[in-house]
């Protein structure tokens, strides 16, 4: 079942990239669908209240180094693959016509689907890093082979080219996840009471010496803080989702990310919960993370091009997860875990969106759009509601993370909590700039009502077609759902693989 | 103080002690064989046939070398023979297999590269075969005087595979200068192992293994040897700073023998360090694995360092097989079964992944010559995707990438370096891994780069072949790497001392 | 059960309405619009007639779960209303003044295109919407949601004429500055959380501790900040002004009647915590004192009519954070629900002239409609005395109860007698500036460059609800009349009593005097604006102190202020940081250590000469260098 999960993808992924050429899409989607059928099904079947992983699956693979294959899903991952099987859907779909050479696109991106899948299910330390490390090359020759850049693709600045930006994620990452390579062995080494195995429940019931924790939690910290990306390791972020296409930002942006954060609350803290040598690495992230909310938030201020904007904003976002992970309980890290799939399912939106209004007015310099509303309303109301949730709206998704988070905190450290809370007061400001900005009146201007006599001059009709609202529709109804019952997750969450550090009640 | 004990002189030696020493290093005997009826073919036959004729029945022969070698495997109990002089023991049965199968990807590769370039072919697979057989002895060696010759057999047969291209000045260089350098290593391996022969009164490794303690670590005929060995075995392995020449005669020679020596010599080498070192000499441990050290991390940091400055394919291949050999000395240092295990493993993905790319190089040969600057990649993804990708597999799996054998590859000698305590050997590994996926990524960027007139590329089935096997085995022991693995623990074994 | 459903209905039915028009917006027929935009509304108030009805026969209040929000360890929130007078109240304040309201858009708005037409009744439904949902929450995290959604939909009115640069730019003013009161808010919310273990308005009053401490201050002061931006009390008020950019409903209904006394509801609601944070509680009467006075002496100089209206809100909600500040809930609340009558009809009223006068609002631009708008002036003039405080009308009795306890609070002459004396001046104030403003608009002679020369009288549909709303700030002040005295009924203060408590002090003769002496003296102000403005007899005070002038007409500089020291900054960090520390180190980082790589390499090839001799040299050193190492790891052990 979990093994289908990810292999499924995979052999599609393959499938396509064989098969010729007008098969491509049909069995692209099919293939997405069929995951994210699965996904579903296994979200029906899965028991709440239930310790222990469910669904597991077990084969030794090198019994010399007792390292197996080793499968499981539990409260968190649950989600998070169900987050990934749609947006995968979603991103085949948004291709469209949009992606020259569809073949290769749509088959690496089910390959990148697969990788993500076996992060999360994986419950081997050596399996999660093979499918880590794996997860790394559809997503470098995706952002390499589809990547657009410069003026003609509408970015303000002509930019780094796509195989410049896809190397420099590619190095920037393997920096990290290498040195995170010695950390795994590190564990395998001197964790698990010497049992040397790679067995992630022996690994957390006996973790190493607080001064051997101190350093590999510096390993694997450094490869999971910069695939959040964590601030300051957002270096790489920039360059990548200013080239990545849109339909590639749906998984790339949507989910890659959340690997890292999922690798913090599932590695990090079970593994290693006392990293304490000359100073507390737990004390460290925190900080970290709430120097992004507002460092994050203060860069989007700054940004003309509307495509950065959104990843600045998503850099804001990613430290409200960190922070709800490190803020070490229940409340902040279930709200940790929220934000994944809120954000997730917000990032994907707010870039189709700004993906199609580039597409329009050949542009994604917000400075140089503007009033557009008239000439697209319904386009207008839906990025109404998605700059809304972007906002953190209360009844909307954004608002159950970041609160929760934020809770958290309050209850680790009040004075980080307020600080965050930065962030919620520099999000409507950047957000509706973007906003306002491209659907408004611009400044100064005092432009005759739509529908008055001689307001049609200069209005673009271009409102958004019904097969690009089909694609919006799931993420705005899920931005209601999860902002108004998000017990529907929390309810499952508790059944875990095995206890955190903190328990979940 | 060393006691000399004059070995007892063998007066008897019946036909059944014959019987079964030739059964112990029976590949390497079929080898041989092969080799004089080869030589013998080549006179006889008209010049016209010779050359495929000839490489059938050197295929034939690796393919009987390699099933004997298998047989004795499956067997077990190979044991030292000829007086401890040589052995068929596990370690050198895999080190046989694998020479075998390298000696017959050799053999299907040049075969339509030699006739592209239209050498005299038989003579070409001749001195592969005989190549083979060096190793091989080196590998099944067990006294230091053997060790020599199968050192020299293997190298004198490279000397001459170097200069082939006869027409081609670069190829002329490069034989020379290995030639020379060759030489001049020889020289320190042979006053190592006189000096070391002084200190333990013995050419076998068995008797060497008992008479040397860690209390004769203060014995400076003992030292000197120990650090002339060790140089010489750096150069065999290519390690900084005796890898100089490795460059220059990788981008000369001929396009087959740099693949086959990039592999086969370091296999070979490796094969002789480990019996050497690891299991002869742990008495000096403390000196040898300074020396190695010293040599890994120079490796690792010079080759992946020069490899991204460079414009030929080959020469970058070169460097990244100079920084592959500081990997594998990890493995060296670690030893044990597991540290040996990693290395045995390691040398096995390494010859398909490298062979694989050296193996695509001869695929974009023409008459003219070799075309191996990066450019001279461009458009090959274009037209033909599946060299693409199988380029790509080679270049990834020698990143590291999952889910290909060299990730696996390192991360057995990773996991062997920390238990042993060698992390910060393996720290330095790591980061200038992260250096070399920039040079491989643009082997893979120039692969992938279209080009207006897509070049024709050689159809001939040989090369194409040994590509294809390469590349499906990159993948296939990627994902299932435990069979290779656990063989090599069994390859080990014999000498894993700890 | 069946009032279970009726108290979601209240809810649902304005949401369903704004989601339906939302839908259907760019198709959809007037006639249909004008069913679903007050249609709805009325509906609301109808089942907060049916809570009332079930309210004043068994008088307990209803605590009503829905289902569960989340739940994560401790933190439980149940998705529940809460049912008592208080919220029964705002409820009809809501729905009903609202009702008038959307109402009287219907013939307001009938210059827009279609599509503006639906997506204005959409936004109105959405706030009634939100506001009920802010009254009705039963725990925090849904007041939250209420305090937000009201934000929300103030900024989608304020700017929903979105082609006009300034209604853009004053639409994302107010919401930032509500958000700031939101996080006030959040941040109470984490405070109660952690002290009290609870997030429901039950729990967490059921745990409060009984003597003030830090935390209880501390959580006050934090709902404040969310009660003064939202009812735009000093420091927080620079949005409401502004916010006059909405259409003239909006301005009635948002920035008048009913969201912008969500902070005295706050209060109110919260009053078993202010009871215990005496600081806090004091702060925001002071504060409420403070805005009164600080709004009017704003409003005497504005010429703008909407501005006026907009200064004499603060002013007004100013008394009722007195009130509800020093504990006179019953009062505060009164003053509000008057206030919603009389400020909705001005509202109105300017919106009649405004919509006669081709949407001209400088009040210097009108004169003399006396004669030609004379139903709008009358109501006018009554919604003025009203504001003023003249006997009858409502405007007397609430704001004369709000005044009276103040001055009536025992403890001699402390905190509350001097807000009682801030009010007393401002009372007179008001006076004046309504006085100003009623002469300039319609008194005297047509002023010359009026836009329009003969302008007609309302259509009926907006002027019903302007009756109406007469009809109310006339009467409506005769359900409490106990003004300054403790005598004679007092309904209001009885309907809130079960959950606000009765007043807990009597009161003292003297106030007789005071009272009077407020009726009259905002009298005569209003009496002598006719000297200084119409019959200019007077010259204008203005003159005798220009600076005084100055400062007011720039509002005590305060939006300048802020943008000096908020906006600006922020912009310059964020630009700076992008500028001098993301882009060199941050992204740069990376490439430079490329750079370096690829020069190293370039220097270390240099020993690549290609010669034997180097070679065999370095070979040779390579041995040397290897040679050493051994002997000093020797040496070393």
């Amino acid at each position: 079942m979990l093994t289908a999960l990810w292999l499924v993808p995979v052999a599609g992924g393959v499938l396509v990239g064989l098969l010729p050429r007008r098969w491509t899409r049909p069995l692209g989607v099919l293939t997405s669908m069929v995951a994210l059928a699965l996904a579903v099904a296994v979200a029906v079947l899965f028991q709440g209240g239930h310790s222990g992983y469910q669904f597991e699956e077990y084969v030794p693979w090198i019994r010399d180094y007792s390292i197996s294959y080793h499968m499981g899903i539990d409260g968190i991952s649950l989600w998070l693959v169900l987050l990934n099987a749609l947006l995968t859907v979603i991103a085949i779909l948004a291709a469209g016509d949009r992606v020259g050479r569809p073949r290769g696109f749509i088959a690496l991106i089910l390959m990148l689907e697969g990788g993500m899948a076996g992060v999360f299910l994986a419950a081997d330390l050596l399996l999660f890093y093979f499918f880590w490390e794996a997860q790394l090359i559809p997503a470098y020759f995706l952002l390499w082979q589809w990547g657009e850049s410069g003026r003609e693709a509408g970015s303000v600045t002509q930019g780094p080219t796509p195989s410049a930006a896809a190397t420099k994620f590619v190095l920037y990452t393997l920096v990290g996840s290498l040195l995170a390579l010695v950390g795994v062995i590190g564990e395998y080494v001197y964790g698990g009471g010497g049992a040397h195995t790679f067995d992630v429940r022996t690994l957390a019931a006996h973790p190493p010496s607080e001064g051997i924790q101190f350093g590999l939690f510096f390993l694997f910290a450094l490869a999971f803080a910069i695939k959040v990306p964590l601030f300051p390791f957002h270096g790489w972020l920039p360059d990548a989702y200013a080239v990545a296409p849109v339909a590639l930002l749906v998984t790339f942006a949507g989910v890659m990310g959340k690997t890292g954060a999922y690798a913090m609350l599932r590695i990090l803290i079970p593994l290693l919960p006392h990293p304490t040598l000359w100073w507390d690495w737990n004390a460290v992230m925190p900080v970290l993370a709430v120097l992004g909310i507002v460092w994050g938030a203060l860069m989007a201020l700054a940004q003309r091009d509307a495509k950065l904007l959104v990843a600045y904003s998503s850099v804001s976002h990613m430290g409200f997860i960190v922070l709800g992970i490190f803020a070490f309980n229940q409340q902040g890290q279930q709200g940790a875990v929220l934000q994944m799939v809120n954000h997730g399912v917000l990032i994907a939106a707010l870039f189709l969106l700004v993906g199609w209004v580039a597409a329009r007015t050949g542009t994604r310099d917000r400075t140089r759009m503007r009033y557009l509303a008239p000439g697209m309303p319904v386009f207008a109301g839906v990025f109404l509601v998605v700059t809304l949730a972007g906002l953190g709206l209360p009844t909307l998704n954004s608002f159950v993370g970041e609160f929760m988070t934020l809770l958290g905190a309050w209850q680790y450290a009040p004075a980080l909590a307020v600080t965050g809370c930065l962030g919620l007061v520099l999000a409507p400001v950047y957000m509706l700039r973007l906003f306002q900005g491209l659907m408004y009146a611009g400044p100064g201007e005092q432009l005759p009502p739509p529908g008055a006599h001689g307001a049609e001059a200069g209005i673009v009709r271009a409102d958004v077609a019904s097969r690009e609202l089909v694609l919006l529709l799931p993420l705005l109804v899920l931005m209601v759902l999860l902002g108004l019952y998000p017990y529907l997750l929390t309810q499952a969450m508790t059944s875990l693989g095995f206890p955190l550090p903190v328990p979940w009640r | 103080m060393i006691t000399y004990a004059a070995a007892q002189p063998v007066i008897t030696y019946t036909f059944q002690q014959a019987g079964s020493d030739l059964r112990q290093i029976a590949p390497i005997a079929t080898v041989t064989v092969t080799l004089l009826v080869a030589i013998l073919v080549d006179l006889v036959l008209p010049a016209r046939r010779r050359g495929s004729v000839v490489a059938v029945i050197s295929v034939i022969g690796l393919l009987v070398a390699l099933g004997l070698a298998g047989l004795l495997w499956i067997q077990g109990g190979g044991h030292s023979a000829y007086f401890g002089f040589a052995t068929g023991d596990n370690l050198a049965l895999f080190f046989e297999m694998l020479f075998s199968v390298l000696g017959i990807l050799t053999v299907i590769v040049s075969n339509a590269y030699v006739r592209r370039r239209d050498f005299l072919e038989a003579e070409f697979h001749v001195l592969t075969l005989a190549a083979v057989a060096g190793m091989m002895v080196l590998s099944a060696a067990t006294s230091l005087v053997t060790i020599f010759l199968g050192l020299e057999v293997l190298s004198i047969a490279l000397y001459v595979a170097c200069g082939f291209a006869r027409r081609d000045t670069t190829s002329q260089e490069a034989a020379a200068k290995y030639l020379l350098i060759g030489g001049f290593a020889s020289a320190f391996v042979l006053y190592g192992m006189a000096l070391v022969y002084g200190g333990a009164g013995s050419t076998r490794l068995t008797d060497i293994a008992q008479r040397i303690g860690p209390n004769d670590a203060t014995n400076p005929l003992l030292i000197l040897g120990v650090l002339l060995l060790g140089v010489g075995f750096a150069f065999k392995i290519s390690g900084v700073p005796f890898h100089q020449w490795t460059p220059d005669v990788y981008q000369g020679a001929p396009l087959p023998v740099t693949a086959f020596m990039s592999v086969g010599t370091k296999a070979a080498a490796f094969a002789m360090i480990i019996r050497v070192f690891d299991y002869a000499l742990p008495g000096l441990g403390a000196e040898w694995q300074a020396l190695l050290a010293l040599v890994a991390a120079g490796s690792m940091i010079v080759g992946n360092l020069l490899a991204i400055v460079q414009t030929s394919v080959k020469r970058l291949l070169a460097y990244s097989s100079i920084a592959q050999g500081g990997y594998m000395l990890v493995g060296v240092l670690a030893g044990g079964q597991r540290g040996i295990g990693a290395v045995l493993f390691y040398l096995f993905a390494y010859m398909f992944m490298n062979f694989g790319a050296f193996a695509m190089l001869t695929v974009l040969v023409t008459p003219e010559g070799e075309h191996d600057r990066l450019e001279d990649l461009h458009g090959l993804a274009d037209r033909y995707p599946v060299l693409g990708v199988m380029m790509s597999i080679f270049m990834l799996s020698l990143a590291g990438f999952p889910p290909l054998v060299g990730f696996f590859g390192k991360l057995l000698l990773f996991i062997a370096g920390v238990e042993t305590g060698w992390t910060w050997l393996v720290i330095i590994g790591v980061l200038t891994s992260v250096i070399s996926v920039a040079y491989y990524l643009r082997v893979v960027y120039h692969v992938w780069t279209p080009h207006a007139e897509a070049r024709q590329v050689d159809r001939a089935p040989g090369p194409l072949i040994a590509v294809g096997v390469s590349a499906l085995l990159s993948v296939a022991l990627g994902i299932l790497p435990a069979v290779v693995q656990s063989a090599g623990f069994v390859g080990a074994s014999p000498v894993a001392g700890r | 059960m069946a009032l279970q459903a009726t108290a979601l209905a209240i809810l649902l039915v304005p949401l369903a309405g704004a989601f339906v028009l939302a839908m259907t917006a760019l198709r959809i027929p007037r006639w249909s619009v004008w069913a679903i935009g007050p249609g709805v509304v009325w509906a609301a108030f109808i089942g907060a007639l049916i809570l009332l009805a079930d309210s004043l026969q068994h008088g307990q209040a209803h605590d009503f779960t829905y289902w569960t929000w989340i739940q994560s360890g401790a933190f439980n929130v149940p998705a529940n209303l809460l049912v008592d007078r208080l919220s029964i109240f705002m409820c009809l304040v809501v729905t009903g003044v609202g009702g008038l309201i959307i109402t009287y858009a219907v013939g307001y708005m009938e210059h827009e295109t279609d599509p503006s037409y639906a997506r204005f009744f959409c936004y109105m439904d959405l706030f009634v919407f939100s506001m009920l949902l802010l009254v009705l929450a039963g725990n925090f995290v849904f007041l939250i949601m209420g305090w937000a959604l009201v934000g929300l939909s103030s900024y989608l009115l304020i700017g929903f004429n979105y082609w006009r640069y300034s209604a853009v730019v004053a639409a994302r003013k107010a919401f930032v500055m509500n958000v700031i009161g939101d996080v006030g808010m959040i941040l109470a919310a984490f405070a109660i959380f952690v002290n009290y273990r609870s997030i429901t308005f039950a729990g967490v009053f059921g745990a409060l501790p009984n003597a003030d401490n830090g935390w209880v201050e501390l959580i006050a002061f934090l709902l404040l900040v969310g009660g003064i931006a939202k009812s735009a009390q000093l420091p927080l008020h620079t949005w409401l002004p502004d916010a006059m950019e909405g259409p003239t409903p909006v301005s009635a209904l948002i920035h008048a009647a009913t969201m912008v006394t969500a902070g005295v509801y706050l209060i109110g609601r919260m009053h078993p915590i202010f009871d215990v944070a005496t600081w806090a509680h004091g702060t925001a009467a002071t504060i409420g004192a403070l805005t009164a006075l600080f709004a009017a002496t704003i409003a005497v100089v504005q010429t703008d009519i909407k501005r006026v209206l907009a200064y004499s809100t603060m002013s007004q909600i100013g008394y009722m954070f007195l009130a509800v500040g020093i504990g006179a809930y019953a009062a505060g609340f009164f003053h509000l629900l008057a206030h919603a009558f009389f400020k909705a009809l001005l509202f109105l009223g300017a919106g009649n002239l405004i919509h006669a006068m081709n949407d001209e609002q400088d009040m210097r631009r009108f004169g003399g409609l006396w004669d030609q708008m004379r139903a709008t002036s009358v109501c006018f003039l009554v919604g003025s005395l009203s504001l003023v405080g003249v006997i009858p009308f409502v405007g007397f009795w609430s704001k004369e109860v709000v005044l009276g306890d103040a001055f009536s609070k025992p403890g001699g002459w402390e905190l509350a007698q001097w807000l009682w004396l801030v009010g007393f001046l401002t009372a007179i104030l008001t006076g004046f500036y309504t006085g100003r403003m009623w002469w300039i608009a319609f008194a005297g002679k047509p002023s010359p460059d009026r836009p329009v020369a003969h302008p007609h009288e309302a259509q009926r549909v907006m002027l019903i609800p302007v009756a109406i709303l007469t009809l109310l700030s006339t009467i409506g002040g005769f359900i409490q009349i106990n003004a300054g005295f403790h005598q004679g009924w007092k309904l209001v203060e009885d309907f809130l009593a079960p959950t606000v408590g009765h007043l807990s002090w009597e009161a003292r003769d003297i106030e007789y005097f005071w009272t009077a002496a407020t009726l009259l003296l905002g009298g005569v102000a209003f009496l002598l604006a006719y000297n200084f403005y119409v019959r200019r007899v007077w010259k204008p005070w203005s003159a005798a102190v220009p600076g005084l002038q100055r400062l007011l007409e720039h509002k005590y500089y305060f939006d300048e202020a802020y943008d000096a020291l908020l906006v600006r900054p922020m912009d310059a960090v964020g630009e700076g940081g992008d500028r001098y520390i993301e882009e060199p180190i941050i992204d740069g980082t990376p490439a430079e250590i490329g750079v370096a790589a690829q020069s190293s390499a370039a220097g270390l090839s240099l020993t690549q000469t290609g010669y034997f001799r180097t070679y065999a040299l370095v070979f040779l050193a390579g041995a040397v260098v290897a040679g050493v190492v051994l002997l000093l790891v020797k040496a070393a052990g």
